[in-house]
């Protein structure tokens, strides 16, 4: 059930993100391996904690979901902090 | 590239690879899809467990002799660390049991002692031949069951699993070979011999246990043990672990024996703890795993937690073979075991070797022998058996997370990462030397725990 609802989550946001956005191809790039970062750090957090084992799970997330993160991220503000950097130079 | 890959494990490796993540791809294993469980398999594995004709350990079988089970430390401590010492070792456990239990220490708390007490009750006797109560063929008045050996195979695989058992597999007494690894005498203090002879029924008198020529099939089977309860050693809570694992063992051993006499086989197992035959030898021939530098077996499914039995019988069974899954390599890099381990009983050396370090070790095969009495001593000190190196082991782990599977695909497809993957291991999984890896008082508040502490469903099965 959770993944059924992450799936909805994630293919309802891609369809919008698509038809409301003009996304760059170093977006998809990013956002792709940023999510499916994200997802794999999700099941194994749940995992670690099935196992009863509080800090690996914690592990987990510092070590797969904060690079998620930060892809996932730099996919949102990588075109702005660019088209800032392009006004500046027009300036 | 795994050599029998069948439909189920085709598909599971998929759904790895689906996860997003893997290092070893499962797109060459295409080329290997095969129908099901194959003649040598030990059915439903992960993709990344290869069958092999030659175990992981080397074996030298004409320098391997039978061995008899008294001389391991189990049954000649005394002599091995002499009668003053061990007289003094043996009042320090009480001392310090007591000690324990009057402070109250977390993990040796009276809840402690009397669980362990618990879970060590209701075995059933050991007996060569099992209880012999249930009806035979011949007293129902039916022929006795008949089937091909992979047939037998696969009605004894499912019998056991329904009994409890984990993994199940096959070896053929070879009397120049794998006979050898029954053991020539029991257990003390009966000390018995165990002898093959060209008969027709077996029996027990009081010199020995006699064995018919034709009960050449050894059923190996492994019990899982409970890696969350082994995490909590060295207390009296980490080893009630191997105390309800062998309750349990018992009594599928003494289901399996009725099993065989109701289809109307003979069957032969142990008459005491750890009797017949060197189990761990076995479960490698059998495929339930491979050595490992604990100079015990890790098997895929349970890593290091499982315990191992044998019984013979003369249902003709088709054997399984060894498999590589990379532990050995991996043993090489890793050393986390011997690290931790608190007496320094584990071998610290980078390869196997065919030097044994006592005479509790059998000589004539290639392993990281250990210091057997160093750990016996340290047992002694923390009062109980102490299974750190267990709990320790990277293999250790259940696998609720996909990360531990790719993993240990990674390990058996290449050993380039070990190094990188033990260190991750310690920081995912810290430990503390000679502590417990968590606070077992935590474990008592905990009331959502599995059954015997074990998943069924461990090692890729989806029941
Ligand atoms: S049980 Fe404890 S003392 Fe014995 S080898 Fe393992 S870690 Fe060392
Ligand atoms: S802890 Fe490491 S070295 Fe020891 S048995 Fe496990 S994998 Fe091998």
């Amino acid at each position: 059930m959770l993944w059924l609802l992450v799936g909805i989550i994630i293919g309802g946001g891609a369809i919008w993100l698509i038809a409301k956005t003009r996304i760059v191809w170093y977006q998809y790039v990013l956002g792709i391996l940023g999510v499916a970062l994200l997802l794999f750090t999700l099941q194994n957090y749940l995992g670690f904690l099935a196992e009863m084992e509080g800090h690996a799970a914690g592990f987990s997330l510092l070590i797969m979901g904060l690079p998620g993160l930060v892809l996932a991220l730099l996919a949102v503000v990588l075109p702005r902090l660019l088209n800032q950097r392009k006004s500046n130079n027009a300036d | 590239m795994p050599e029998n890959l069948t439909r189920r494990q085709f598909i599971k490796a998929l759904g790895l690879t689906g996860a997003g993540v893997t290092l070893a791809s499962a797109a060459p294993a295409l080329a290997a899809v095969s129908g099901d469980t194959r003649p040598g398999d030990v059915p439903y594995r992960y993709w990344w467990v290869k069958n092999v004709d030659q175990p992981t350990t080397e074996i030298d079988w004409a320098q391997m002799k039978r061995y008899s089970e008294w001389r391991t430390t189990r049954g000649s401590l005394k002599e091995y660390r002499g009668a003053e010492k061990d007289a003094s070792y043996l009042n320090l456990q009480k001392e310090n049991l007591l000690k324990f239990e009057t402070e109250q220490r977390p993990g040796y708390t009276t809840k402690d002692f009397a669980l362990k007490e618990a879970v060590g009750s209701g075995r059933p006797p050991f007996l060569f031949m099992g209880p012999q109560t249930a009806s035979t063929p011949e007293e129902r008045g039916v022929p006795r069951y008949e089937g091909s050996p992979e047939e037998n195979a696969r009605i004894v695989r499912v019998a056991l699993r329904h009994m409890g058992a984990g993994t199940v597999g096959f070896v053929h007494l070879e009397p120049e070979t794998t006979r050898k690894l029954v053991y020539d005498q029991e257990p003390s203090p009966g000390k018995k011999s165990n002898v093959f002879e060209n008969i027709d029924i077996g029996y027990e008198d009081d010199q020995k246990r006699v064995i018919p020529e034709k009960a050449k099939y050894a059923i190996v089977f492994s019990v899982q043990m409970s890696q969350e309860t082994m995490r909590y050693g060295p207390t009296q809570l980490g080893s009630l672990t191997t105390t309800l694992t062998y309750t349990r063992m018992w009594l599928i051993l003494t289901q399996l024996h009725e099993f065989l006499r109701s289809m109307g086989y003979q069957s032969f197992g142990t008459s005491a703890v750890n009797g017949l035959g060197i189990y761990p030898a076995f479960a490698v021939l059998a495929g339930l795993g491979e050595m490992s530098r604990l100079n015990r077996v890790i098997t895929p499914e349970y890593g290091p937690n499982a315990r191992f039995t044998v019984l013979l019988t003369d249902l003709p069974l088709a054997p399984t073979k060894p498999i590589d899954f990379g532990v050995m390599r991996f043993c090489r890099d890793c050393k986390t075991c011997a690290e931790f381990c608190p007496s320094g009983a584990l071998s610290m050396d980078r390869d196997p070797s065919w030097e044994v370090k006592g005479p509790w070790n059998n000589p004539g095969h290639k392993a990281y022998f250990e210091d057997s009495v160093k750990c016996r001593n340290y047992w002694n000190t923390c009062g109980t058996n102490c299974g750190i190196c267990f709990a320790v082991c990277p293999y250790a782990a259940n696998d609720e997370a996909s990360l531990h599977n790719i993993v240990k695909g990674t390990i058996a497809t290449t050993p380039l990462l070990n190094s990188l993957l033990v260190s991750a291991d310690r920081q995912a999984f810290p430990a503390t030397m000679g502590e417990p890896m968590k606070d077992p008082e935590s474990w008592w508040r905990n009331e959502n725990l599995a059954e015997c502490g074990i998943d069924s469903r461990a090692g890729g099965r989806n029941i």
